[in-house]
């Protein structure tokens, strides 16, 4: 039992995986956070772009802003590789104990509503399917309906935890690349490059406004995996490994889905003269009903695929927080209010205005955890402080939060929202936005405010830590 | 506060693994290499490029 328990807690909890445990290489761990990435959100997000920018600018745009901020934000992987814990635990020395506890659950509480957006999109997929086919579903019911069938088949895979996940998405995952390497060559084929390349943005506003406003739900869309990141690498056997497929995953498979909705959105635009997200109606429509079939792997199984490893990442972001809390109660909270936002439907309504504000409160932790890992602690760091170990308190902070970190994180999100863009309104304040975006603003603001902190007598509130590094 | 048997079951194994980390003879999976540096300092660098050309003007 007490076994079991601990066999329990290492590949589903806070217990540091040791290099003997790890079972992912680099492929799994490369198809399993594919997996996660790939989603029907990726439709969606290509889609809302693609009204911004023309065809070149859209590649651009999506590929190059998600490896700029992907590649940087992954860095610290090399770290959870290493020593086989999450960002979570390392972040107990830039946040403190219950800093994490609440930054942990906020985002986790944030990162959910991705899964609503995701389940609602399976409900309205699945109608679209079955109405290619003759059958009408009420969108008001079986919307929600669906969307909560979504969640709580993502949530079966969930409870099965990493090596259930390994091996489903080591086939979905597979099978999933293919099919979008599909779509877009249906794409092509039903409405030729040229026309395609040829459509103009039809959102009104300078070149420039466009090309950022695009760029800003690119760089929050790749900051919405930043938290999440560096929970699944520490299953994995090299820091190499480790870091390449889970920059690769989501800089450069999730992007391409991205773009993959986005050239439907224009290829729509070409035949019908509406940007449309849907993938099942955009098949249809392109392609006729038959090809609408393939959504079921695009939308159906991705988003149950999608629901389950993020139920997993996100339980295991709020046992960072909350050690004691059983693995399972967790996944079983989040399906319920998971479920409860997919019924809502809010987030799905509000999708720009929720990555940005979303990605203004993971940015800062971005630019703080690279700046810590590669500049203030110098990739060292006292495992048994972050463990709270007899005789180790280096980061017992000023009640369990370290104030310099959340003052980081506070100037970061306000100056932000004042000076730089307003998500909300999608109000530009001041020419910043143009060069940076407002969620890129947070991540460099924070870092470099940490960075100025720890040059100041805070350093020695910051590094008590110095002293205590057994572990190396 | 006095740790509950969770809790402690929990810290327990984290300070046994903690301490075979610990101990010399234990080996941390093969550190990240000079290739992979340069691999993101050239992803990041090409990336960068593309995306001032873009706000350039200079790729439409």
């Amino acid at each position: 039992m007490k076994n079991d328990y601990i066999v329990q807690e290492t590949v589903t909890g806070v217990v540091p995986m040791l290099k003997k445990d790890r079972t992912y290489a680099f492929w799994d761990l490369f198809l399993c956070t594919s997996g996660f990435a790939i989603a029907t959100w990726c439709y969606t997000q290509g889609a809302y772009i693609a009204e911004y920018l023309t065809f070149k600018q859209l590649l651009v745009n999506v590929f190059c802003f998600n490896l700029v901020w992907l590649s940087v934000e992954c860095i610290p992987v090399f770290f959870a590789v290493r020593y086989g814990i999450d960002l979570w635990i390392w972040l107990r020395s830039v946040l403190g104990l219950k800093g994490v506890a609440i930054f942990a659950t906020t985002i986790s509480m944030a990162n959910f509503g991705w899964y609503g957006v995701n389940a609602r999109l399976f409900g309205s997929s699945v109608i679209n399917l079955f109405g290619a086919f003759g059958v009408t579903l009420a969108p008001g019911f079986w919307e929600p309906a669906l969307g909560v069938l979504c969640v709580v088949l993502g949530t079966l895979i969930a409870l099965g935890g990493p090596e259930v996940i390994k091996w489903t998405s080591r086939i979905l995952v597979s099978a999933l690349l293919v099919v979008g390497v599909i779509v877009v060559g249906l794409c092509f084929t039903s409405v030729p490059l040229a026309d395609i390349a040829a459509v103009q943005p039809q959102i009104e506003g300078g070149r420039l406004l466009r090309f950022m406003t695009s760029a800003e739900g690119n760089v929050a869309f790749a900051f919405s995996w930043s938290t999440q990141a560096l929970v699944l690498p520490r299953l994995c056997t090299s820091e190499s490994k480790g870091y390449w497929s889970t920059n690769l995953a989501y800089g450069l498979v999730a992007p391409f889905f991205v773009a993959a909705g986005g050239v439907m959105a224009f290829a729509m635009f070409v035949k019908t003269g509406v940007y449309e997200s849907d993938p099942t109606t955009m098949l249809a429509t392109l392609c006729g009903p038959g090809a609408a079939l393939l959504s079921l792997l695009m939308v159906v199984f991705a988003n149950i695929g999608t629901q389950g490893i993020g139920s997993y990442v996100n339980c295991m972001i709020v046992k960072g927080g909350f050690p004691n809390v059983s693995y399972r109660l967790m996944v079983v909270l989040a399906m319920v209010y998971v479920s409860a936002l997919t019924i809502w439907g809010w987030v799905m309504d509000n999708f720009g205005a929720f990555i940005s504000l979303a990605a203004y409160i993971q940015g800062p932790i971005i630019g703080m955890t690279v700046v810590d890992y590669l500049v203030v602690k110098r990739r060292k760091l006292s495992l048994k402080s972050a463990y709270f170990m007899a005789g180790h308190g280096a980061y017992r902070f000023t009640g369990g939060f370290n104030l310099v970190g959340l003052a980081c994180i506070l100037v970061a999100f306000a100056t932000c929202f004042l000076f730089v863009y307003n998500p909300l309104t999608g109000a530009m304040k001041t020419p910043i936005f143009l060069v940076l975006t407002g969620s890129g603003y947070t991540a460099v603001c924070g870092g470099l405010l940490y960075w100025l902190a720890s040059l100041t007598p805070l350093r020695r509130y910051m590094l008590k830590d110095r002293a205590d590094l057994e572990i190396r | 506060m006095k740790p509950t048997g969770i809790e402690q079951i929990i810290q327990d194994e984290t300070e046994r693994r903690l301490a075979e980390m610990q101990r010399p003879d234990y080996e941390f999976p093969p550190r990240a290499t000079a290739a992979d540096a340069w691999g993101i300092v050239l992803l990041v660098g090409v990336s960068a490029v593309l995306i001032v050309l873009c706000m350039l003007g200079v790729i439409e």
